[in-house]
């Protein structure tokens, strides 16, 4: 690990310089360990170890930003120059960016596991290899991946303070598939102790198992009681399309023009909190800001975008410390979403069910159709049963939904007291802590 | 890059008795200008360097990968990557399979006129902030961005079999994109393709090409006049995509279920299968007898051009689909003897941190015989669907919907008036079956792709398209409420 002393010793002499209004550095590392398998055969086996420094340089309002994996003087020093470069232009724009100064910011704390960040791949093969024998007495195979790593990341303001965090992190994925049928489990955790490997394998296997004969359904409006892995897939393009602060201010949000307006039903509640374990942290953005707790939509009231400094000011509201990385153009986003639970226990909610599609994921969701409605289309994935009178009647052949989510998230009958850690370091930054959901009518179109 | 360095690490492995290794050393540079309502978004100038080892260790893969050129260091990763092989080999029953390649030695670079990092940043952004103010000379026009993107990668392969390969590779591309607003209405137009950058390998030649100024009004007015305009029909009709449309079908229905690994199940937990299962292979009618679409890696101007992939196999032209019968795969050398066949050179990591994977080179739909006008001509009812707006695709590439900016209303052989939000959706054989015209070479272009998504962890690999507009009959529009 790079400890902060060392980040401060060897970036902290770049703020100084005379040549700019403000300097800035942001610092992400990744340690990542991959036993990917398909077929179960470990397919793709590897280690990867990524950093990244970022300068920010700000000069009469112009922002300059250069990034190099490197930590050799040489490179850091041409990075430096090239950020510099880039604020001294000296073109006329609209609009002043700015670096905002932080107070320190304490590092959170029992989110880092050493076993969990150096867990070994044989340690991991070992795990695998018994969830494989045990595939193989059912005929199943397995695909999927089994990870371990750490994250570190600081922010050095232009007074010279410096915030930073590390965790551990663990995740596997089983899709365990068997001819046509396949199921889908995956569990995530800042401590492989507590990723439960085989029950996840376990959950993947009897899904597949079940899916063996699927009926066809008529494309139609039907309940649905989507898993948390499901909900998490809508409620990542409900960040995407509308969440963000850009999108309020290009107007195709759908929080544009709503706040303190009900746009769901009142069971709706999500925000974003930085510091919260249930999810992965990130108490910091990438300006240093501390992560507010911002609620986006409150018992079903459109709520405040999430804001860096920059948009901020175009809607002329405080920072409430999302800003993305420094070279990112999709503005603001949020990384730990949290959605309220409910009361019922999610076994009481398919036990209530008279008829209902259950769906564990979805496949390829696009959110672009009408980002004021929320409308989206995607497919079920790895596990689609018909449940009849609280229990799985059968297993369904794949369906496409197009569906305005708002209007969706205004049918919810229940939502589930248990809620599941959502996140895969393998695809993008960023979390997910949600229950499932009990919708009425969804629409399936295909 | 230190060649001696990295011959003396493939010297090591093979004194470890590895069976099989490679290391490839990339260097990665990325500029992107951007600008959002005259002021600058983004100014960002991003640079990486590392290498990747790849060794096959008792018929087992092991992958490690670093960024500092210390011995220390460098040893360390050695050793990561035989840990890792032997834990592979630990697990799998099944040996992998890695028939041997002739040596090659060749160096390669990327046409380009004007080498785009040497263009100041003033006249860049000069560029930019004249076309912004271009897309907002109406005050109905809330958002307008225009953005540039300009890519150098410099790559070095060694491997146990006396390869020594060095490639390089400029690209540039830009795009504009503009939101206009009514009320609670909001339309979206882009120019050349939507939601990123179209990137070409070539200079800074390029973007004059791309010619902004020229084509923002139309992208302005465009996105003005759909606020008015009627909803698309509904119902089963002929549509006729354009360019970027049809690249796009291309890619999420013909690209990625020609990926033999897929076909094989090595994605099954990401990007999903593909319904071109190998008993299909050689005799599948997979669309009309129209149908032509090829793998070109050694296409001008392509993003997926190379002349060696990242296995150090010779970049090739080979024919997926032929008069509409699947012909062929995308492999790799591992994947290959699967179909009994050598690799056709499709292995493509995203840099030196990420294991290569089979990727679309330039997956082109070869041109017809009519002209766009000709086509147009022909068509008694219909629409022209132009610019992708939403993708969505099932896993195994059958069931899919898109959504595009505008669509022209075809009546008569003629174009009529837009229509807002058209949505179409179909599946793959019966949609490419139904295929009755594709336009000629003179409207035929190469797009590229910066973003296609493939593996865990994540790789986003530039790929190209090169294409005409196709007519498709009796294709359901609208979805049902």
């Amino acid at each position: 690990m790079i400890t902060p002393d060392q980040l401060k010793k060897t970036l902290l002499p770049f703020i100084k310089t005379k040549e700019a209004d403000k300097i800035g550095i942001v610092f992400f590392r990744t340690r990542l360990q991959v036993s990917r398998f398909a077929n179960s055969q470990v397919h793709q086996h590897m280690s990867d170890e990524q950093q990244l420094i970022y300068f920010r340089v700000a000069i009469d309002g112009r922002l300059g930003v250069a990034s190099t994996n490197s930590f050799d003087d040489h490179n850091l020093n041409e990075t430096f120059k090239k950020a510099l470069h880039r604020a001294q232009l000296k073109i006329r724009t609209h609009g002043k960016k700015d670096i905002p100064f932080f107070l320190p910011l304490h590092t959170l704390t029992n989110v880092y596991y050493p076993e969990t960040a150096h867990f070994s791949p044989r340690a991991r093969v070992k795990i695998l290899q018994k969830i494989f024998t045990d595939g193989q007495n059912l005929k199943i195979k397995f695909s999927g991946n089994f990870y371990n790593g750490l994250t570190q990341y600081a922010v050095i303001s232009p007074q010279g303070k410096l915030a930073y965090q590390d965790y551990s992190f663990a995740g596997i994925k089983f899709i365990a598939t068997q001819l046509d049928a396949s199921g889908y489990a995956a569990r995530t955790s800042y401590d492989i102790n507590q990723l439960n490997p085989k029950q996840a394998a376990d959950t993947a296997m009897e899904k597949c198992l079940i899916s063996l004969k699927k009926i066809n359904l008529p494309s139609a409006r039907y309940d649905v009681i989507l898993e948390p892995q499901a909900v998490a897939d809508i409620i990542h393009w409900l960040n995407y399309i509308g969440f963000g602060a850009k999108s309020v201010v290009e107007e195709t949000s759908f929080l544009h023009g709503k706040a303190g307006k009900r746009i769901t039903g009142d069971s709706v509640t999500l925000y974003d909190s930085g510091a919260d374990k249930n999810t992965f942290i990130l108490p910091f953005d990438f300006e240093g800001q501390k992560r507010e707790k911002v609620y986006l939509i409150k018992k079903g009231i459109a709520g405040k975008p999430l804001c860096d400094s920059y948009y901020a000011g175009l809607l002329k509201m405080k920072s409430n410390g999302h800003a993305n990385f420094p070279d990112d153009v999709d503005g603001p986003l949020g990384y730990n979403i949290i959605m309220e639970g409910g009361k019922l226990p999610q076994d009481e909610i398919t036990r209530s069910a008279k008829r209902a599609i259950l769906i564990t994921r979805f496949h390829y969701i696009n959110g672009f159709l009408n980002t004021h409605k929320a409308l989206m289309t995607g497919m079920t994935r790895d596990g689609t049963f018909l449940i009849k009178n609280g229990k799985i009647k059968s297993a369904i052949k794949d369906m496409r939904f197009t569906e305005s989510i708002l209007e969706a998230f205004s049918r919810i009958k229940h939502i589930s007291k248990e809620r599941a850690l959502i996140a895969d370091h393998l695809e993008a930054l960023g979390s997910v802590y949600t229950p499932t959901l009990y919708i009425k009518d969804f629409n399936f179109t295909s | 890059m230190n060649k001696h360095l990295l011959r003396s690490m493939i010297h090591t492995l093979q004194a470890k008795g590895v069976e099989y290794a490679d290391i490839r050393w990339v260097k990665r540079q990325h500029e992107n200008i951007s600008v959002f309502n005259q002021s600058v978004e983004n100014l960002s100038h991003h640079i990486d360097e590392g290498y990747g080892i790849r060794l096959l260790y008792n018929g087992a893969w092991g992958f490690s990968c670093g960024s500092i050129f210390e011995e220390k260091a460098i040893e360390k990763n050695i050793k990561l990557a035989l840990t890792i092989a032997r834990a592979s080999s630990a697990i799998n029953k099944e040996k992998v399979t890695f028939g041997a390649y002739p040596a090659v030695h060749a160096r390669y670079a990327s046409n380009y006129e004007v080498d785009p990092f040497s263009v100041s940043l003033e006249t860049k952004l000069q560029y930019l902030l004249y076309t912004n103010e271009i897309l907002l000379q109406s005050p109905k026009i809330k958002f307008a961005q225009s953005s540039l993107d300009f890519y150098r990668t410099d790559k070095l392969f060694v491997n146990t079999e006396g390869s020594e390969i060095e490639q390089s590779f400029i690209e540039s591309g830009g795009f504009l994109e503009t939101v206009a607003v009514s009320g609670m209405a909001t339309q979206k137009r882009s120019y050349p393709i939507s939601h990123h950058s179209q990137i070409r390998q070539a200079g800074y030649e390029y973007i004059k090409e791309l010619n902004f100024p020229e084509n923002a009004p139309r992208v302005r007015d465009e996105a003005i006049m759909l606020l008015d305009a009627p909803t698309c029909p509904e119902g089963e009709m002929a549509i006729i995509t354009d360019g970027y449309q049809t690249a796009l079908q291309v890619h999420e229905s013909c690209g990625h279920p020609v990926e033999l690994d897929r076909v094989l199940g090595s994605e099954i937990s990401y990007a999903g299968g593909s319904f071109l299962t190998l008993e299909k292979y050689g005799k599948f009618r997979y669309g009309s007898p129209l149908v032509n679409i090829s793998a070109d890696a050694t296409l001008a101007g392509g993003v997926g051009s190379f002349a060696y992939d990242d296995e150090g196999v010779k970049a090739q032209r080979v024919e997926l689909i032929k008069h509409g019968i699947f012909t062929n795969y995308l492999s790799s050398r591992e994947t290959a003897p699967v179909i009994k066949k050598e690799s056709n050179a499709t292995m493509r990591a995203e840099s030196w941190n990420n294991i290569p994977l089979v990727r679309m080179t330039n997956i082109n739909l070869e041109p017809g015989k009519p002209s766009l006008e000709e086509l147009l001509a022909d068509t008694r009812k219909g629409l022209y669907l132009c610019t992708n707006k939403s993708w969505s695709i099932d896993d195994l590439r059958l069931n899919f919907q898109f959504g595009t900016e505008i669509a022209w209303e075809i009546k008569n052989g003629k174009l009529g008036r837009a229509y807002k939000n058209p949505v179409y959706h179909s599946n793959t054989p019966y949609f490419w079956n139904n295929c009755s015209g594709i336009a000629n070479k003179d409207s035929w272009y190469v797009w590229g792709i910066p973003s296609c998504g493939k593996g865990e962890p994540a790789q986003a690999m530039h790929v190209g398209h090169g294409v005409s507009p196709a007519r498709f009959e009796k294709i359901t529009v609208g979805v049902k409420k």
